[in-house]
């Protein structure tokens, strides 16, 4: 049974001796997650933001502010979902 | 693709810290946000084995209790940094690419800095390899330097290299390994020798908890190291995202608005008296415009850049440009956009170069070197400036990222290193040099890196202890240390030059 701190840990299945070739593709995944959500966040900010610094109600703004932080929440969920499912079939021999 | 991308750039428009930006500058910005404090967190992966390994095998603190504490103490020292270090290490990057960071070059550069420096942080941290970030990112700037000295015609292969900092960084890699061997090692026969305790030199009892001396010294040394890190490896990430800031919004963030109207009259009148001293160093030679001046400097601020009557000329010449910016000035916000943005450029060139004039004693007498380290110093004020939410942001991500990534190097350093459990007095002698390193190397410019010091402390320690060590184990850890640079050079290198030809591409000139 995994402590509750180590449910925490990235990556949340831990294995402490990794091939290299097991660490390359860990890392690329992880890179790759770093990286999309960064470009995800940075699409979802900038035009949260222009959407922001035009002449809208109140109303709108904070509609498409809050619409924008629910969408890259749930892309981003899906975007890890993606890369563990594919990594896990990367990584299971004979797949 | 590369159209619907283009439009992306002249497209729609936003306004951000009170500047008006182009829709793709701002994604630019916010994706360069992204990977700066991604690259803090994954730091915070790596580094945290410095301080919390010897206090989890101790039992002195409880891995969750010591990870938290640990990056509780990282976040206090990004606050409190003074961001010397940040600055520190934009002064290894090409003049031209951070004078010019909102460019494509720039931007290329800072994407190629962050991406290389995660990968590899990345690749030795699944392999638990505690490989050191400095000389990642101090590879990947490397890198940078080589393929703008290919790629522009306007230099030769190899100039943008910094090669007294390849050298450091070699001696590093042989020094390190040899302080943290041999210091550990003795500073445990010393213990042995002097404190006869037989519980201190066994493994510890997974039920108890070590003496409380012990106890204490281990959780202080884990504090300072901690700390040191935070306020020192901890901050590189700042001055990258000041770089973006700067190139992106300069308006804000070219130079500190927040400088009084007293500092900016003192810098006004003392850039005027330095460049009469300028004058005197190379009578009768005239410059024939700023811009000659300011590529004048940029030479001389190349590795291979040689001191000449000229260099001091260019100096007065852009000290008087200054003087002429700031006269009359109550506040730096009445500055426009331009102007803002040719002072900074101004006031980095003509620091940089006053540093390396004082470094390579080219100025006459102590007084004057006083004056000019005093007028660099201000200078230095007011563009090397780090707001507070920046030191905010990053001091999160390195500390969530010490809390959530410290266990792969740990049990490499706890367990994987010496053949026997760490015990009391091993975790104490190899804490302390690491702590020790951490404070000669700030006072004395020392060329160590805590990450090598603290591995090879344990080796040591395990050797002097007659424990045997995991070889397997050290010859990775050589490997990825040599490894790094050269990996990080290419990886630099590759990155800066593919992002170029896609910046280029997309039409970001």
């Amino acid at each position: 049974m995994r402590a509750k701190y180590e449910r925490f840990a990235i990556p949340y299945t831990f294995k402490p001796a990794l091939s290299v070739g097991e660490a390359a593709l860990a890392a690329f995944a992880a890179f790759l997650r770093i990286f999309l959500g960064s470009l995800l966040f940075a699409f979802c900010g900038a035009y949260t933001l222009s959407v922001w610094s035009a002449p809208y109600s109140l109303f709108w703004r904070v509609a498409v502010a809050l619409g924008m932080a629910v969408l890259f929440l749930g892309s981003f969920a899906l975007i890890l979902w993606a890369i563990g499912v594919a990594v896990q079939k990367l990584s299971r021999p004979g797949a | 693709m590369e159209a619907a991308l283009a439009a992306l750039f002249t497209g729609g428009q936003m306004e951000l810290f009170g500047q008006t930006i182009s829709m793709g500058s701002g994604v630019f910005l916010l994706l360069a946000l992204g990977l700066a404090l991604s690259f803090e967190f994954v730091n915070g992966f790596h580094d945290t084995a410095n301080a919390v390994a010897t206090v989890i095998y101790t039992h002195s603190l409880k891995p969750i209790v010591a990870v938290v504490w640990s990056g509780c103490w990282n976040l206090i020292g990004v606050l409190t940094s003074s961001g010397a270090v940040a600055f520190g290490v934009l002064a290894l990057l090409p003049v031209e690419l951070v004078l010019n960071v909102g460019s494509g070059a720039g931007f290329a550069m800072v994407f190629a800095l962050l991406i290389s420096a995660i990968i590899w942080n990345l690749g030795t941290w699944y392999l638990g390899l505690p490989a050191s970030s400095s000389h990642t990112l101090i590879g990947a700037i490397m890198g940078v330097g080589l393929a703008n000295s290919w790629l522009s015609g306007a230099h030769e292969f190899g100039e943008g290299i910094n090669w007294a900092k390849a050298s450091e960084v070699g001696t590093t890699l042989l020094v390190s390994p040899i302080v943290g061997f041999v210091c550990a090692a003795l500073l445990l026969l010393l213990s042995k020798a002097l404190i006869h305790n037989k519980e201190l030199y066994e493994a510890p009892d997974k039920t108890k908890t070590p003496p409380l001396w012990i106890r204490g010294l281990l959780v202080l040394t884990c504090t300072g190291v901690s700390f040191a890190h935070g306020s020192n490896d901890g901050q590189k990430g700042m001055g990258l995202i000041m770089l973006i800031l700067v190139g992106i919004l300069p308006l804000t963030f070219a130079v500190d608005l927040g400088s009084s109207q007293t500092s900016i009259a003192d810098l006004a009148a003392d850039t005027e008296t330095i460049s009469f001293q300028m004058d005197r160093h190379a009578p009768g030679v005239a410059m024939g415009g700023y811009q000659i001046a300011a590529d004048e400097l940029s030479s001389y601020l190349k590795t291979t850049g040689k001191v000449t009557d000229r260099t001091f000329a260019a100096v007065g010449s852009k000290c008087r440009e200054i003087s002429e910016i700031l006269t009359g000035k109550k506040s730096l916000s009445e500055l426009n956009s331009d102007q803002r943005r040719t002072l900074r450029s101004d006031l980095y060139l003509t620091s940089e170069a006053l540093g390396k004039l004082i470094k390579q004693k080219k100025l006459e007498n102590a007084d004057e070197q006083k004056t000019v380290a005093a007028l660099k110093s201000h200078m230095d004020k007011v563009t090397k400036f780090i707001p507070v939410w920046v030191k905010v942001a990053v001091a999160f991500a390195l500390g969530l990222g010490t809390m959530i990534g410290w266990k792969r190097i740990v049990v490499t350093v706890g367990e994987k290193i010496g053949k026997d459990h760490l015990t009391y007095a091993q975790g104490a002698s190899a804490e302390l040099i690491a702590m020790g390193t951490i404070l000669a190397a700030d006072r004395m410019g020392l060329p160590v890196s805590t990450t090598h010091v603290l591995s090879s402390g344990v080796a040591g320690t395990m050797a002097a202890n007659r424990s045997g060590l995991q070889m397997d184990t050290l010859r990775n850890l050589l490997l990825a240390w040599v490894l790094t640079l050269p990996v990080c050079v290419l990886l630099g290198a590759g990155l800066f030059a593919f992002g170029l030809n896609m910046l280029l591409r997309l039409g970001v000139k």
